[in-house]
């Protein structure tokens, strides 16, 4: 059983009376382990299958199966909730909690969950030493570099022990040191730890590292590139 | 947090100083004119007939004075009267007292502004007001004629040299009240030892009611009148008073709460993509709703918490050193209240108040906190990214 399935997925925006279909029957698989990069134009539809995949949207047909389980009819609730315990988000503007720590911002999410203080701080430490921040956990977020700042927001999105991991443009912000720094990092989670990331990005070097490429055009799978098999 | 502290600030000062007015007037209407309890022989109050004296009424002072709940007694003579002088004539009420014992129940003695009280000297001597000398153009030493019907319903009248002169917070009052000794009056009216009133002040304010109904009991073919039935305007200035301070803070609580709510919802929608990352990232409504309301409530109760002290310190400095509100003083003395106003507030409006601002945050979070359960995580994200 496929980790993540798009069953014909449609979306339609009903912008200002006129009809927007951002998305058109997609229909995708995606495996644990995969390090996948969704890309497009601008308008392509990568944002919405994005939010639809991350449960922050819901289709206007067709569904999405994470982990065995249809969340498009799951109440707003049990969504919420699934959210927390099976999927990471790492925004394009990073979107770290200001007042808390770098620690404080990882071990929020385990907060969430109700886990013991002592697994949130040991968690969120051993992240923080993963990500290369070990230095830098009482620091606050206007206290990092944009580099810095995304590592942590990777860190918190896998503090909750996700199914797999969605990026919305992750190195959009960031210099090249950084965005390659970062992706390195991303790179041996998904190795080390078998986590899945899937990616929405314009970025090249994103592109460049994924080992499947998923190209959308006006709301369509364009192309479906596994690049290892594919090569 | 500011627009609470001060509307907290200001409420509870002016609310003070309202109480404190309220209770200036109730105190000095005791102190002079009304003690906490009179006793008359029916019907004496509403005609002041001078044939109606207490029957052994002595007898009943003393009585009353062995009453543990009674501070002090004293019986009175009591009549209305004509006070003349060589240049005018006014309408007044003559109380015949016993200047040894009149103390235990008013204060005049204490507000004596020229001359004496008395003192141990001669007969037919009066301390009367600084308005009533004001108006029959009298001063110190002069003499005033009172004139009233005797005992024998013939017109008596009598000779008083001015020993004194008072002022009472109420200038309606020292226009209107002339003190004599009783033995004086008594002997010109033809009354021998009769008394017209028992005047009584009790230890605990809060026991007139109860006494009162007693000694009704016991004296049942007596008129036995409380202060809110001698002072009937004042009993209900008490009682409007605490009505209007209830409404008053009420408007100023609605104010607040207002103050509140845009605070409140400011703090919303300009953490909009903050709220829709902590939806997305799975932060559920139930704790978005509550996060709102605990900040409302913090915020709040800070304010309160800052505008009480400010108003109970300010209250407490002014009631020390009062509010000279000297140049309204002939109004305030229409109403029977002193130049110098002492703001009071009881302390056990502070922690009412304490809850009724948790009440109003409680209530103000609400909107706010809906709002912020309502953000859309996709919009908020994409929207202020």
């Amino acid at each position: 059983m496929s980790l993540i399935e798009t069953r014909k997925l449609t979306k339609v925006y009903d912008e200002h009376k006129v009809a927007v279909k951002a998305l058109n029957g997609v229909s995708l698989s995606i495996e644990a382990g995969e390090f996948t990069a969704v890309v497009g134009p601008s308008g392509s539809g990568k944002t919405t299958l994005m939010n639809l995949i991350g449960g922050l949207d819901r289709p206007t047909s067709g569904s999405v199966i994470v982990d065995g389980k249809d969340i498009t009819s799951m109440g707003q609730s049990a969504l919420i909730q699934f959210r927390l315990n099976h999927i990471g988000f790492v925004f394009q503007a990073f979107n770290l909690i200001p007042v808390l720590t770098a620690r404080e911002n990882v071990e929020f999410i385990m907060l969430l969950q109700g886990r013991s203080r002592r697994e949130r701080e040991a968690r969120a430490l051993e992240l923080l030493d993963d990500v290369g921040l070990a230095d830098l956990v009482k620091r606050k977020p206007t206290e990092l570099s944009g580099g810095q700042q995304q590592r942590v927001a990777v860190a918190r999105a896998l503090a909750s022990y996700p199914s797999f991991v969605l990026a919305d443009e992750p190195t959009a912000n960031l210099d090249s040191a950084s965005a390659d720094g970062l992706l390195d990092i991303m790179e041996e989670l998904n190795r080390k730890r078998n986590m899945t990331f899937i990616f929405s990005t314009h970025d090249a070097r994103v592109v460049k590292r994924a080992r499947r490429v998923v190209t959308l055009r006006d709301g369509e799978v364009f192309g479906d590139k596994n690049v290892l098999v594919d090569a | 947090m500011c627009a609470v502290v001060l509307g907290l600030w200001g409420g509870l000062l002016h609310m003070s100083i309202s109480m404190g007015m309220v209770e200036q007037m109730t105190r000095s209407t005791i102190e002079t004119r009304v003690s906490h309890i009179h006793i008359f022989e029916k019907g004496f109050y509403a005609d002041k007939e001078t044939a109606k004296t207490i029957p052994a009424g002595n007898r009943i002072l003393g009585d009353i004075r062995q009453m543990p709940e009674v501070l002090s007694a004293v019986g009175r003579v009591k009549i209305t009267a004509m006070a003349s002088s060589a240049h005018a004539a006014r309408g007044v009420v003559v109380n015949g007292i016993v200047p040894e014992e009149e103390p235990g129940v008013t204060k005049i003695h204490e507000m004596i502004t020229q001359g004496v009280y008395f003192g141990a000297e001669k007969r037919n001597t009066a301390v009367i007001g600084e308005k009533l000398a004001e108006e029959l153009e009298v001063e110190l030493g002069d003499k005033i004629v009172l004139t009233a019907q005797a005992l024998d319903a013939d017109i008596a009248a009598g000779a008083f040299r001015i020993a004194g002169l008072y002022k009472t917070p109420s200038s309606v009052f020292d226009g209107a009240t002339v003190f004599v000794r009783r033995d004086d009056i008594a002997k010109i009216l033809g009354l021998g030892d009769g008394i017209h009133e028992i005047a009584i002040i009790v230890e605990d304010p809060g026991t007139v009611s109860e006494l009162a109904g007693r000694l009704r009991g016991r004296y049942v073919d007596l008129d036995v009148m409380a202060w809110g039935d001698l002072a009937p305007e004042l009993e209900y200035t008490n009682a409007a008073m605490s009505q209007m301070l209830y409404i008053y803070m009420m408007v100023i609580l609605l104010a607040l709460a207002f103050g509140i709510v845009n605070t409140m919802l400011m703090s919303v929608l300009e953490r909009v993509r903050e709220l829709g990352v902590l939806i997305a990232v799975g932060m559920n409504h139930r704790r978005i709703f509550a996060m709102v309301v605990i900040e409302t409530i913090l915020l709040s109760v800070s304010g309160g918490v800052a505008g009480m002290a400010l108003g109970a310190a300010s209250i407490a400095l002014l009631g020390r050193v009062g509010i000279n509100l000297a140049v309204v003083s002939r109004a305030l003395a229409s109403f029977g209240v002193s130049e110098i106003l002492y703001p009071r507030m009881p302390l056990v409006q502070y922690p009412r108040l304490a809850i009724l601002v948790v009440g109003v945050a409680l209530l103000s979070a609400i909107y706010p906190a809906i709002r912020a359960v309502r953000v859309d995580p996709v919009t908020a994200i994409r929207t202020y990214t």
